[in-house]
């Protein structure tokens, strides 16, 4: 009875086809991402570049074993293939393949993303587009000084 | 009969309205995870009076620049191609000045996948970088004074003798220095590796099982005969 209630109470209004709900107030498996957040943490502060590319590893399996997501913003920051934070070794450049001009980021391992920004340069990703991310809750600036 | 109002919602009992009654799908909320490490506010620095320094870019340089032609020696050292701007900051260039970089990051025709990367290249980079965002519409004007077809919304502009110094100390009066606190520890430090000195015995454990092994065998031999 109680769980149909709240089912109800969080349905509020039905318009063309689709049922809006109201945004929930707490994280499923926030302990999730958590980890992924500390384990993303210690990729960039760890010095040593091969406990670095371990960690985002680990970070990589535990996404996808638990089903949790992550945005094209953070995972582009690493490279797929070696797993290495590609900021500093990272070539890029601009290159026309098949007519279409294509931003290539390079990797140290070689490897390369391609973004083809010829297609459209306006285009923006979902997660991107205004209206579709929302913030939860403001981050905690008010850190205890130990 | 079903009547359309002015906004162009169905109304009455038209198979239409009540197609869009019935429910298809469900508004859902997925969490998902973002980087830690971008604040949006501080990722672009802030300038102030851009009006000014936008101004004196045009009246300066942009002015002068729509008489040139691209075959012609420019009075400046100027940057439009990505693939060169990166090729300067990342030091390849022999002379290592300090440059103003000028970027329409608030104008529609940039993609945005490109304006992710400046500034954290101008932050990597060799070279000591000013980065100037525009106002938005200085795509437009931008490419109406530079005689070129594609621009890919940045102006790299050399600081060195050939500029005028008032110009440069002005923009690098308004324009606020690159902030990366979390990006300052993320450079890689070679791997320490050191010699333990220790010592070790010349004769292997396996060696020794072999030699009681063998003894055992001449035991047993010697028993049985």
């Amino acid at each position: 009875m109680g769980k149909n209630q709240n089912q109800k109470k969080s349905i509020t209004k039905q318009d063309d086809g689709l049922i809006r709900t109201q945004i929930p107030k707490t994280i499923n498996n926030k302990e999730h991402f958590q980890r992924l957040n500390y384990l993303y943490h210690l990729t960039m502060f760890s010095k040593d570049e091969n406990l670095s590319r371990s960690y985002v590893n680990l970070m990589d399996t535990i996404s996808k074993k638990t089903n949790t997501k992550m945005l094209p913003s953070l995972k582009r920051t690493y490279c797929k293939k070696c797993k290495r934070v590609i900021i500093f070794d990272n070539k890029l450049s601009i290159k026309k393949i098949k007519g279409i001009e294509r931003l290539i980021i390079e990797c140290k391992c070689g490897h390369e993303k391609s973004f083809p920004i010829g297609l459209n340069k306006d285009y923006k990703t979902f997660y991107e587009k205004e209206g579709n991310l929302i913030e939860v809750s403001p981050p905690n600036t008010n850190i205890p000084k130990h | 009969m079903s009547k359309s109002n002015s906004s162009g919602k169905v109304s009455g009992n038209s198979l239409k309205a009540l197609d869009k009654k019935i429910a298809k799908r469900r508004q859902v909320y997925r969490p998902i995870l973002d980087n830690p490490y971008t604040n949006e506010g501080k990722l672009w620095p802030i300038v102030e009076d851009q009006h000014i320094v936008w101004e004196l870019l045009q009246s300066t340089i942009l002015s002068k620049c729509k008489n040139l032609t691209i075959d012609d020696e420019w009075p400046w050292d100027i940057s439009y191609s990505f693939n060169d701007i990166v090729s300067i900051l990342s030091g390849t260039d022999e002379s290592n000045s300090p440059v103003l970089l000028f970027v329409c990051n608030k104008d529609a025709g940039v993609p945005s996948v490109l304006l992710q990367q400046v500034p954290l290249l101008c932050y990597t980079s060799k070279v000591k970088v000013t980065l100037v965002q525009l106002p938005r519409n200085s795509l437009q004007v931008i490419l109406d004074s530079l005689p070129i077809d594609n621009f890919d919304g940045m102006l790299l502009l050399k600081c060195n003798s050939k500029i005028n110094s008032n110009f440069t100390d002005l923009i690098l009066s308004k324009v606020a220095p690159l902030n990366f606190p979390w990006l300052d520890n993320l450079k890689y430090e070679p791997s320490n590796i050191k010699y333990l000195n220790t010592s070790m015995p010349i004769v292997s454990k396996n060696d020794n099982k072999n030699k009681n092994k063998k003894k055992k065998d001449e035991k047993t031999s010697n028993k049985s005969n």
